[in-house]
């Protein structure tokens, strides 16, 4: 079973508590009772003594104790504590108040001069009982007395139980509170992994690049690592891009050359050369913006749309200066996208610029978020897009119009870049009757 | 019109030059950052070209250096990578436009023209006058409907002169903005140009389309019609 930290540490805290305290409390219990058996056998043996004391024999040898004793309980009939003297053949001699309602089984002990325990049950009731055999000489004769003094155990057992009763809920006490102080213990001990979870879940969000590095060395080590790791990844994918972005430096620079030679020979095959050249340009500049084009990462940053609008409105702003383009930006400045920045700039340029291009002046651009469900709206009052070209743009991996440069295949690049974002793109026509294209995105 | 071309690759360096060069602008080129920069902050030119991957100090830097000591005239960026992140850091350091490698000569002096156009204040390609429509992207003045036989020293002139209608041009300005670097000058030609010039736009001495300013220089002295009163 995979149990987390805390209810480990917390279960075995618990099963440990319970058998200590379970121990503890039945030597606790064992011992009192050991200590109130030993109490009452010395009580009953001072009965003893004092029944020894009081008792005499008259002028004709006859065994005599007082009717009313010392001991009041002996004096009750409804008492706890009784006492009878026999001869050696069991014939009662004397018998205490107390004996009126009860029938007692007495034993006889053999050994003179010795106290005998026992345990007896009578009457629905335990008994510790209690011989003691002595012979008295007299003139003539010697007689053997045995005196038996017996208690109620119940006495006792009502103490036991009050003692016990008092011992569990002390426990119990003592335990629960250990349990909070375990608990407390345990949450201020797990703390910096808890920390470590909410750090992870936010760099997963993109609120944070790194974990912070104030841990306790215990776990310094896994958050160094994994900073490390984060750091790897960051720059291995920046010398990737790096890397295609010099490819497509270097491949492009040569190409341009090549066309401006082509551009201004007077060759019969200047038309064939230029029109190779842009299309090795074209699958360049195609398959290089797939290749860079970075998709979803479990750890990248959620980056703020409306800027990267601004920014790429107030560029195209100057651009199409002439056209006196009216932009409308309603986008919340809250609304977060988790997608790689550069990519965000792609997309957003090929898009705004597509729709700067067709406009005749008016460009809108929304953006709303229900539920991690990102829309993001894009729309012209341009002549908009026909249901043919529509069809051709969304053709993953094809381009849109062979013929005319950059005329959607700006839209064909960033359906095919939406793929790696697991979003869609749908094109409509705008209520200000050029193209709408309408982007989902799910957080 | 003069312009500047900051290009590393030779190649592209001179196909852009020959190129300008035959569609009649004064052209200066400089193969790194650091001369061009310089070159940019010494001489008067129009319109910059300027490469973004450049040796020594990146086009950015160039751009940013010219607009913090006050230079305004447009700046058109040439970029190989193409991405949005590179269009966007141009622009924001102060260029006007920005052109994805390769690039049709063709679309390179339309944005050329446009740009430069842009940074006249004119809006359209032609302006009109009374009597005389100077076509900028044709590189033509028309007459009444009929094609003046210009020079290109001469149109380089009159192009001018039309876009800084609001200044007096001295011939020292005049000649630095028809003539590159390279050229051997010689101020009297610019007033055998302006005397040409008037007899072949105003032969009947009626228009006086460039005043003398004695001293001063030249100043190009017709308003052009406005939409409004092309109507009326």
């Amino acid at each position: 079973m995979n149990y987390s930290i805390h209810s480990r540490i917390l279960l075995s805290a618990l099963i440990i508590l319970a058998l200590f305290m379970g121990l503890t409390g039945m030597i606790l219990d064992k011992a009192f009772r050991t200590n109130i058996n030993n109490l009452q056998q010395e009580n009953l043996r001072t009965q003893i003594y004092s029944l020894l004391a009081a008792a005499e024999l008259d002028e004709n040898d006859k065994f005599q104790l007082p009717d009313e004793m010392t001991e009041p309980r002996l004096n009750l009939s409804e008492s706890t504590l009784h006492a009878r003297v026999t001869t050696k053949d069991n014939e009662v001699v004397w018998q205490s108040k107390s004996m009126l309602n009860i029938n007692l089984p007495f034993i006889r002990n053999k050994k003179m001069g010795e106290f005998s325990f026992s345990e007896i049950t009578q009457n629905a009731g335990n008994y510790t009982l209690v011989t003691f055999s002595t012979q008295w000489f007299t003139d003539n004769n010697e007689q053997t007395y045995i005196f038996h003094v017996a208690e109620n155990k119940n006495v006792l057992s009502s103490q036991v139980n009050l003692f016990r009763k008092e011992l569990w809920s002390w426990l119990a006490g003592v335990s629960v509170l250990l349990i909070i102080i375990q608990t407390i213990i345990l949450n201020w001990g797990l703390k910096p992994l808890r920390y470590v979870a909410d750090d992870l879940l936010k760099i997963e969000n993109g609120q944070k690049k790194r974990l912070a590095t104030d841990y306790p060395k215990e776990i310094t080590p896994l958050t160094q690592n994994l900073n490390q790791l984060l750091d790897s990844s960051q720059n291995q994918l920046r010398r990737y891009r790096d890397a295609l972005g010099n490819m497509a430096h270097s491949l492009k620079t040569p190409l341009a050359v090549l066309q401006g030679i082509f551009s201004s020979t007077e060759s019969k095959d200047k038309d064939t050369a230029l029109e190779q050249l842009k299309t090795i340009n074209e699958i360049v500049e195609y398959q290089l913006q797939r290749a860079s084009t970075v998709g979803q990462l479990q750890f990248s940053e959620a980056i703020s749309i409306r800027p990267i609008a601004e920014k790429i409105i107030n560029t195209l702003d100057k651009v199409y200066k002439d056209k006196n383009v009216t932009a409308q930006i309603n986008i919340p400045g809250n609304i977060n996208i988790k997608m790689d920045e550069g990519d965000l700039f792609e997309m957003l340029g090929n898009l705004i610029e597509n729709a700067y291009k067709w406009c005749t002046n008016q460009v809108r651009l929304s953006a709303n978020k229900h539920n991690r469900q990102l829309q993001l709206i894009i729309e012209d009052n341009g002549p908009g897009i026909s249901s043919e070209q529509r069809e051709l743009i969304l053709l993953r991996g094809k381009r849109a119009d062979q013929s005319t440069p950059g005329h959607g295949l700006g839209l064909a690049m960033v359906n095919d870049m939406l793929l790696l974002y697991n979003a869609s793109m749908e094109i409509s026509k705008s209520s200000m009757d050029g193209a709408k294209i309408l982007i989902n995105l799910q957080d | 019109m003069r312009l500047l071309i900051i290009e590393d690759e030779p190649h592209i360096r001179e196909q852009l030059h020959q190129y300008l060069q035959q569609q009649g602008y004064a052209v200066d080129s400089a193969e790194d950052g650091r001369s061009g920069l310089f070159m940019g902050m010494e001489y008067p030119f129009d319109l910059a070209i300027v490469d973004l991957g450049l040796p020594e100090i990146s086009g950015i830097e160039v751009i940013q250096n010219w607009r913090k000591q006050g230079k305004t005239f447009p700046v058109l960026i040439l970029t190989a990578r193409g991405k949005w992140q590179d269009k966007v850091e141009g622009l924001e350091a102060g260029a006007d436009d920005y052109l994805v490698k390769p690039f049709h000569n063709e679309e390179l002096l339309a944005r050329t023209r446009a740009l430069l156009r842009r940074a006249a204040g004119v809006s359209q390609p032609t302006i009109q006058f009374d009597g005389l429509t100077i076509n900028i992207s044709q590189q033509t003045v028309l007459q009444n409907q009929q094609e003046l036989e210009l020079t290109a020293y001469e149109y380089k002139v009159i192009e001018y002169l039309v876009m800084n209608s609001d200044k007096v041009i001295s011939k020292t300005e005049l000649t630095e903005h028809i003539y590159d670097q390279d050229f051997d000058r010689d101020s009297n030609v610019i007033e055998v140009f302006i005397g040409r010039l008037r007899k072949k736009l105003d032969p009947n001495g009626q228009l006086k389309p460039i005043e003398t300013l004695r001293g001063r220089g030249y100043r190009w002295n017709l308003t052009p019609r406005t939409e409004e009163s092309k109507l009326s």
